[in-house]
């Protein structure tokens, strides 16, 4: 052999070899590449399951009748189904058709078992996540259920859907993430929806208040903790009409803070912080009577703010079946039903109540490292073990941990203590069958009484029909702790006699039903004003600055259309802006008459241009934002770590409003400068030119075009895995902290879906979310609604009584679905 | 190339092609060791069998635009896995022929042993 041949033999053999360990195994973050190039298989398949076709079958095997799927114009199937089970079928089939990737992640995620597909790098999140007991308690809900119950044939033939879809999808059909993660997709179990409601529920009521409001006392004394992080909000305008033609501000004085207690807090639960205020996974609903609308007829909107993913948490659809259900609006892939919509009758939607349903009790137990006990009436009882194992992507056994539960729940060890964890999530949750009743309510009051059964999360449901009620209930389990008292305080697990006495009775439920004033809102504000009801519901309420809006909004107008209603869901203006600004030039008047400043004259002179609006194309905005951000900092130096300067927790901006009526608070003080007592007005104007010097530094002058708005604050709505290719980022919208349309910090989260609905003698609706309903990156329908959702803008949507009812010109294509094997 | 390589480029192109199809990318090592093997006397062998595995998986590429929106693929996929969609177009076509290449570079040369 010539050394030529000998040279291109050693050359294919490296080649071949290289080539073929690449194609089968991947390298580094790459998938295989063989199976991923593959242009009849890999991700060029993509393309042939990009559109849905014009006509198209399937089968379900125990489908009672055939089943038919109209796609409308904007991708929404309408399924046309003779039976309730039937109908539940064949939504889980096309949302598997369209979403199946998202139904998994999801599932894994609630049961902890993402690190089969990424390893390590996710095993935290997996060990967190079962220590929480999530999927354990979704697996003994399931195995309780009665095998006749609504529930259960619901989450059954739901997954009979999505199973069917699996068996019967074609290698083109296979979503890319699993092609990309070298995955098969695994079957659907009918817990697996379980699952999804406690995902939900993790997602709208976990909280470490309890933990860190513990902290705050060590650090700033019980009494101070109290009143920065109240049970009772400072400005009040509640979901339950108070009878006020406004906000009721109840501003009392902050104690000052006690002597620290630092020998703990320095090492307790370090890991417990929450630096941020404010959160936006909130929401915003409203409804208006038929006396204050332009039209006459009942008037609904919600929007649910929630992270912004792609593809979207929400998929929308329409289910009928004749004279049981004909229901429209959106379901969360995973979930057996609509969860927020309309039927011929009635509309609703909701927001997160925010109640406080989940305690710790600090545990006596047997053991430091490895209990077994846990000490009760002074009687040790066992704790319930469950070990769990954590795999990799290619069956590795990667950690092993054993979950405690006493019979409250999950023990959390964390400073070298025991606590246990209840909380209502971990209980019956009641929502899948509660929702499903409620979407075949025939007016308010039927909706009410079908969904008393939804005990978590708990949920504004805002409610409106076609008889012009509206109504609305914070529907949800909310424990009564012992002799009345709250759940800010961690309480010993040894003695029973501080365990949870039962759950608030439905009548009792903050709730509204055609009040006077003729609209009611929510927006996760308190939802009783303490002055008429002191029930302990939760604490440290978010700001109501998103409330006061809506509420100032609909109270300035008499005459409310749709196209309002619309407008509100994005409106610029920001009732924080309205309270704080004004103080901020006041303060810095009176500091400017005290000694001239250049900086602070100027920062005022801007801020006093600004029109209080979050428009895009706005410039002072930013300059206000910065300015609260030094004013927070400022303020609350007391709450930060002994050793760092990290707050443990950041008390709400109803709380710095509250402070601003008392400008000689011990709060105010900066505790750097040790000689001099700062007041309000000292810190308010230190803080706005604090932050004009800061804006200029990251956006340049104030007239550069650096400080418009739309360049600072963006949302942006990344892949569910994280692929930036797959993500829409940078997406300049109208809105900001504390607006109807929030805007945080990293631009993650805002309205998920927006829905405006009008209950007149035909219901009609508009809608958008930011994504599409397909999650197949190839397809136009994956992100094409981003740019009306960006706008503001919302989509007329088709409520169809029939098939024929859905024009050829209407259709994009025709699904039917018929019962056997494929 | 002669004629009767041409020949042997389409008739192997559309195997390849169809052999993907229905058994998957595994096919493209096999045909180019096959060929390597059975084609060893044969001129360029292993060009012939590279250039019908790039054809074949350019007529799967072809089909699959027929059906769908093939560039948007190429757009947001191939920035997942770190490239453009140019890059991604080029290595769907230069992946397998150098498999078939290698494949049948190797098979001849232990055919060649053999002998």
């Amino acid at each position: 052999m010539t050394p030529i041949r000998v040279a291109r033999l050693a050359l294919a053999t490296v080649l071949l070899a290289g080539t073929l360990y690449v194609g089968s195994c991947g390298v580094d973050s790459w998938p295989p590449i063989g199976q991923l190039l593959d242009p009849a298989g890999g991700i060029w398949a993509l393309a042939r399951s990009a559109d849905i076709p014009e006509t198209a079958s399937g089968r379900i095997a125990s489908l009672e009748g055939t089943v038919e799927v109209v796609y409308d114009t904007r991708a929404v199937p309408h399924i046309f189904a003779s039976s309730i089970d039937d109908a539940i079928r064949a939504l889980g089939y096309v949302v598997a058709r369209d979403r199946l990737f998202q139904l998994e992640a999801q599932t894994r995620a609630t049961a902890g078992r993402l690190s089969e597909w990424g390893g390590r790098n996710v095993l935290n999140v997996d060990r967190s996540q079962r220590a929480l007991g999530l999927a354990w308690s979704a697996e003994e809900e399931f195995a309780a259920l009665d095998s006749e119950s609504l529930e259960m044939r619901l989450v059954q033939a739901y997954a009979e859907g999505v199973n069917a879809w699996i068996d019967e999808m074609r290698p083109a059909d296979v979503p890319f993430e699993y092609r990309f993660l070298g995955k098969e997709p695994m079957p659907w179990e009918p817990v697996h929806s379980l699952y999804l409601m406690k995902r939900m529920g993790y997602t709208l009521t976990y909280s470490t208040h309890d933990l860190w409001h513990w902290q705050v006392e060590n650090l700033v004394g019980r009494e101070a903790a109290a009143a920065l992080f109240p049970v009772a909000s400072p400005i009040q305008e509640p979901i339950q009409p108070n009878g006020n033609n406004g906000p009721r501000y109840d501003y009392q004085p902050l104690p000052p803070p006690d002597v620290p207690h630092m020998q703990r807090a320095g090492d307790v639960m370090a890991g417990v912080v929450n630096a941020d205020g404010e959160s936006v996974l909130g929401s915003n609903n409203w409804a208006v009577s038929p006396s204050r609308s332009a039209t006459g007829n009942a008037l609904l909107a919600g929007d649910p703010h929630l992270d912004l993913t792609m593809p979207s948490i929400w998929y929308e659809v329409h289910l009928v079946v004749p004279g049981e259900l004909d229901v429209y609006g959106v379901t969360i892939p995973g979930i057996p039903g609509i969860v927020i919509g309309f039927n011929r009758d009635v509309a609703w939607s909701l927001t997160n109540t925010g109640a406080d349903v989940l305690d710790y009790y600090q545990e006596v137990v047997d053991d430091g490292e490895r209990p077994t006990q846990y000490l009760l009436d002074r009687e040790w009882q066992p704790l319930e073990l469950r070990v769990e194992q954590f795999f990799g992507p290619h069956g590795e056994l990667l950690a092993v941990d054993t979950v405690r539960r006493s019979r409250r729940g999950p023990l959390v060890h964390t400073g070298g203590e025991y606590f246990s964890m209840r909380w209502v999530v971990l209980e019956h949750s009641g929502a899948i069958d509660a929702l499903f009743e409620g979407s075949r309510a025939k007016s308010v009051d039927e909706f009410l009484s079908n969904t008393e059964g939804f005990f978590s999360p708990a949920q504004n449901m805002i409610v409106a029909d076609r008889g012009g009620n509206i109504a609305i209930r914070s529907t949800g389990m909310y424990p009564i702790r012992p002799d009345g008292g709250s759940g800010t305080e961690i309480r010993h697990g040894a003695d029973s006699r501080n365990d949870w006495q039962g759950y608030l009775p439905v009548d009792r439920y903050p709730s509204s039903l055609n009040p006077n004033q003729g609209f009611l809102a929510s927006a996760n504000q308190q939802p009783v004003d303490p002055a008429l009801d002191d029930g302990y519901l939760g604490v440290n309420w978010p700001s109501p600055w998103r409330a006061m809006r809506i509420n100032e909004l609909l109270r300035s107008n008499p005459q409310v259309t749709p196209e309002d209603m619309r407008a509100y869901q994005t409106d610029p203006g920001n009732a924080k802006a309205d309270l704080f600004v004004p103080a901020f030039l006041e303060a810095a008047e009176r500091v400017l008459e005290r000694e001239p400043n250049e900086v602070l004259e100027q920062a005022a002179r801007l801020l006093r241009e600004w029109d209080r609006r979050y428009t895009k194309e706005n410039e002072r905005a930013v300059l206000f934002e910065t300015a609260m951000n030094e004013l927070t900092r400022s303020t609350w130096d007391e709450l930060e770590m002994p050793r760092g300067t990290r707050r443990i927790a950041t008390p709400t901006q109803a709380v710095l409003a509250q402070l601003l009526a008392f400008p000689d608070n011990a709060w105010w003080d900066d505790l750097s400068t040790a000689t001099v007592t700062e007041t309000r007005d000292d810190i308010m104007a230190a803080s706005l030119e604090s932050a004009l010097e800061v804006t200029r530094q990251e956006y340049g002058p104030p007239e550069s075009g650096g400080w418009r708005w739309e360049g600072i604050r963006q949302n942006n709505i990344r892949h569910i895995l994280g692929f930036r290719a797959l993500s829409v980022l940078g997406i300049p919208v109208q809105g900001g902290p504390g607006n109807l349309n929030p805007s945080s910090g990293n631009g993650g989260q805002g309205a998920s879906w927006r829905m405006v609905v009008e209950l007149g003698p035909e219901v009609t609706a508009r809608t958008t979310y930011p994504g599409g309903q397909s999650g197949n990156p190839a397809s136009r329908w994956y992100d094409n609604r981003i740019e009306q959702w960006a706008a503001g803008e919302l989509e007329p949507v088709l409520f169809p009584w029939d098939v024929e009812g859905i024009g050829v010109e209407s259709r994009l294509g025709v699904l039917s679905l018929r019962a056997g094997d494929r | 190339m002669r004629h009767r390589s041409l020949f042997q480029v389409a008739l192997l192109a559309q195997a390849v092609a169809l052999g993907t199809l229905v058994l998957g990318w595994w096919v493209v090592p096999v045909t180019g060791a096959i060929w390597g093997l059975v084609a060893r006397e044969r001129e360029r062998p292993q060009l012939v069998v590279a250039s019908a595995a790039g054809i074949g998986w350019s007529l799967l590429l072809i089909w699959t635009a027929t059906q769908g929106p093939i560039l948007q693929v190429a757009r947001r996929v191939a920035g997942v896995i770190g490239m453009s969609g140019v890059w991604l177009f080029l290595a769907t076509i230069a992946f397998p022929m150098i498999v078939a290449w290698a494949a049948a570079v190797i098979a001849g040369a232990v055919r060649g042993k053999e002998t």
